[in-house]
């Protein structure tokens, strides 16, 4: 009876290192006096057989890796930029996974980023900047991936599942550069909105003028019209009129004519006393 | 696994792997039935009866079993793993598991939760802006969520970073901070969400905004200038429409005095000319009444106001001199300063007038001043 709770704490002791769970986030494989017997057991409980099996879980989640810039990569248009990407990985083939690693991510995440580092670096070298930032960035994290993908697949059991470039970094001279050529692109855009808007300006007064011009010789033009049928009317008048006697008339005309023509006090005449206006000037008779 | 039994037996298949993953209260369990255990045989020959033995571990069966009722909140989804191993996902309400062999996952699959984002990047156009974005996510698939990734949220933030400089790269600058921004907010929402999908985050992009989209600090000030050129730009043109509108009706309003005052002419030319020739006809009448008596008349009385009206000189010669000196300017000057005493009469004034008659007599005559003044 005394010994009961050492045979219960000995017994629970074999019990439970008889069991073994795996959870679903992991995978796992089962050892033999550290050799491998059964590769990727399943989540939950698992039996086996103390000191003898030996149970080793890995973390199969998907992991995330920064891969931080490693210096400056060169384009092949020989621009340097300092590239920061991502990886995204897991566990596919346990055993694999298991005997080339010893199951440290830490050692695998380290294999992968310098891989993936050195990949990066050759797709950047094949490519001009433009085209690494928009035309095949895709194409260029595409081949990364696979590269580093078959890789990892072949060596270490390891599915990479995506490569991703965030950030491309243009060294401090590229950057100055691009500065000035968005800077000048700006100042010509401004000045030539400015002589757009000048132009417009221009363009509409000179319209302006245009219209006064026309507007003012459509004025001139009407207005003459009117003083020829004035002047037309008044000549018909006058016809009618003088014709009627054009002897008397002209007598009649010449006479306003010389009394408007002498009607200003500064006119001075001069006179022959010859004229008929003096015949009774010169003799009581009006004769020589 | 005797240690079990007594609980086990009328619930559940219950298995011992629990232990490992239950932890504490198993333990405490365990401690419970060795010391019921140790008091019956430890006792000095206490009267313990199997039958209260197995009272005691069917109210610590009966507790533990109470102890696996949980609530899972509205908008909260609850994911059990069973010894490890997926078992189901339920929903809102009271929900029940076993305590220790279960392991229950709560997360709430409404919520939208945000990550900000702000950088400077490089465009399709090898240019530089900065931008920032804030996406909304949530969860949306909790199993995926708990179980496929190590840190779903790191994923969120490295795929967001990237899917955006992605599509900022694929983007001209100036449409960026102009007219793309919407569809730079939606491609980013789809390449983002298509990567979080690959991950298996089990996370939903609610929707991703545009914050902000600036040309970079050293380029911002041609920028601003290309702003306020479009202001000039409309200003220039506002200013010569002002002006267009204002000569255009100035030129209005002229031409419309020259057409008033031409009509003005012309009524004037008519009217005057109606007066004339009804003055004329008038006259007409009496002089075929007296032809020779009004012609004399009319003459005499016009030469009248002509000369009654003018300084005369009065010239009387032979012919035999062939030149005459006639100084008008010196008759002017004295005509202003004095009046008569002169032989010479004369006013100033030109010589206009004289006739022609007039000036062939070469002699030099006591000239008469307004010889006929009195005679009106």
């Amino acid at each position: 009876m005394r010994m009961l709770p050492i045979f219960l704490a000995i017994f629970l002791a074999l019990a439970s290192s008889s069991v073994y769970v795996v959870n679903e986030t992991e995978r796992a494989v089962k050892l033999k006096f550290k050799q491998l017997v059964e590769a990727d057991l399943k989540p939950g409980l698992g039996f086996k057989i103390p000191f003898v099996h030996e149970v080793v879980r890995f973390d199969a989640r998907n992991q995330t890796a920064t891969i931080p810039s490693q210096g400056e990569y060169i384009t092949k248009d020989q621009k340097q930029v300092l590239v920061d990407s991502y990886l995204v990985w897991r566990v596919s083939d346990v055993k694999k996974y298991y005997t080339s690693t010893s199951g440290s991510s830490d050692f695998a995440a380290k294999l992968l980023i310098s891989r993936a580092s050195d990949d990066l670096r050759t797709a950047f070298s094949n490519r001009d900047l433009s085209e690494a930032v928009s035309g095949e960035r895709n194409l260029l994290m595409q081949e990364v991936q696979k590269a580093v993908d078959g890789m990892a697949q072949q060596k270490f059991g390891i599915n990479v599942v995506d490569v991703r470039v965030k950030q491309i970094e243009l060294s401090r001279s590229v950057l100055s550069g691009v500065y000035d050529r968005m800077r000048a692109e700006r100042i010509e855009e401004a000045n030539d909105l400015r002589a757009q808007g000048k132009a417009t300006a221009e363009g509409i007064e000179a319209d302006a003028d245009r219209q006064k011009i026309v507007s003012l010789a459509e004025g001139y033009n009407e207005s003459q019209k009117l003083r020829g049928e004035g002047d037309a009317q008044a000549a018909q008048t006058y016809a009618k009129a003088y014709g009627k006697n054009p002897e008397f008339y002209e007598f009649y005309r010449s006479l306003l004519a010389y009394e408007n023509s002498f009607a200003g006090q500064d006119d001075t005449i001069l006179l022959s006393p010859d004229s008929e206006f003096f015949d009774y000037f010169r003799s009581v008779s009006g004769k020589d | 696994m005797a240690w079990n039994q007594p609980g086990g037996n009328q619930q559940d298949p219950w298995r011992g792997g629990g232990r490992q993953q239950g932890g504490n209260d198993l333990e405490d369990l365990l401690k419970k039935l060795q010391a019921k255990f140790s008091g019956s045989r430890g006792g000095p020959q206490q009267p313990t009866s199997p039958k209260l033995i197995l009272l005691g571990i069917a109210v610590v069966a009966a507790l533990w079993l109470l102890s696996g009722f949980y609530r899972v909140n509205e908008a909260e989804q609850a994911v059990i793993l069973r010894v490890g191993a997926l078992h189901k996902i339920t929903g809102p309400g009271l929900q029940w598991h076993l305590r220790g062999v279960d392991k229950v996952l709560k997360i709430n699959t409404q919520l939208v939760d945000s990550y900000r984002h702000k950088a400077q990047m490089l465009t399709g156009d090898n240019k530089v802006v900065q931008v920032a974005i804030e996406t909304q996510f949530r969860v949306d698939d909790p199993v995926e969520y708990f179980l496929k990734n190590a840190d779903p949220r790191q994923a969120l933030a490295e795929a967001a970073e990237s899917a955006l400089r992605q599509v900022i790269g694929g983007q001209d600058m100036v449409a960026i901070i102009t007219e793309a921004r919407t569809e730079v907010a939606r491609e980013v929402t789809q390449i983002l969400q298509q990567y979080l999908n690959q991950y298996q985050a089990g996370i939903e992009i609610v929707t991703v905004n545009l914050e902000d989209a600036n040309p970079p600090g050293p380029v911002k000030e041609a920028f601003d200038d290309v702003t306020r050129a479009k202001e000039d730009q409309a200003t220039f043109e506002t200013q010569a429409e002002a002006y267009r509108k204002e000569i255009v009706a100035q030129a209005t309003g002229r031409k419309q005095r020259l057409l008033e005052e031409a009509s003005g002419d012309k009524e004037k030319v008519i009217a005057e000319a109606e007066g004339d020739a009804a003055r004329f006809e008038k006259l007409l009448i009496e002089y075929e009444k007296a032809p020779q008596i009004t012609r004399q008349r009319l003459h005499l009385e016009t030469m009248e106001r002509v000369l009654s009206g003018s300084n005369k000189v009065l010239l009387s010669g032979d012919g035999n001199q062939p030149l005459l000196y006639l100084p008008i300017d010196k008759i002017n000057s004295r005509i202003s300063n004095m009046n008569d005493s002169s032989s010479i009469g004369s006013s100033t004034g030109g010589l206009g007038t004289q006739s022609s008659e007039a000036l062939k007599v070469p002699t030099t005559l006591p000239s008469v001043r307004n010889p006929i003044r009195e005679g009106r």
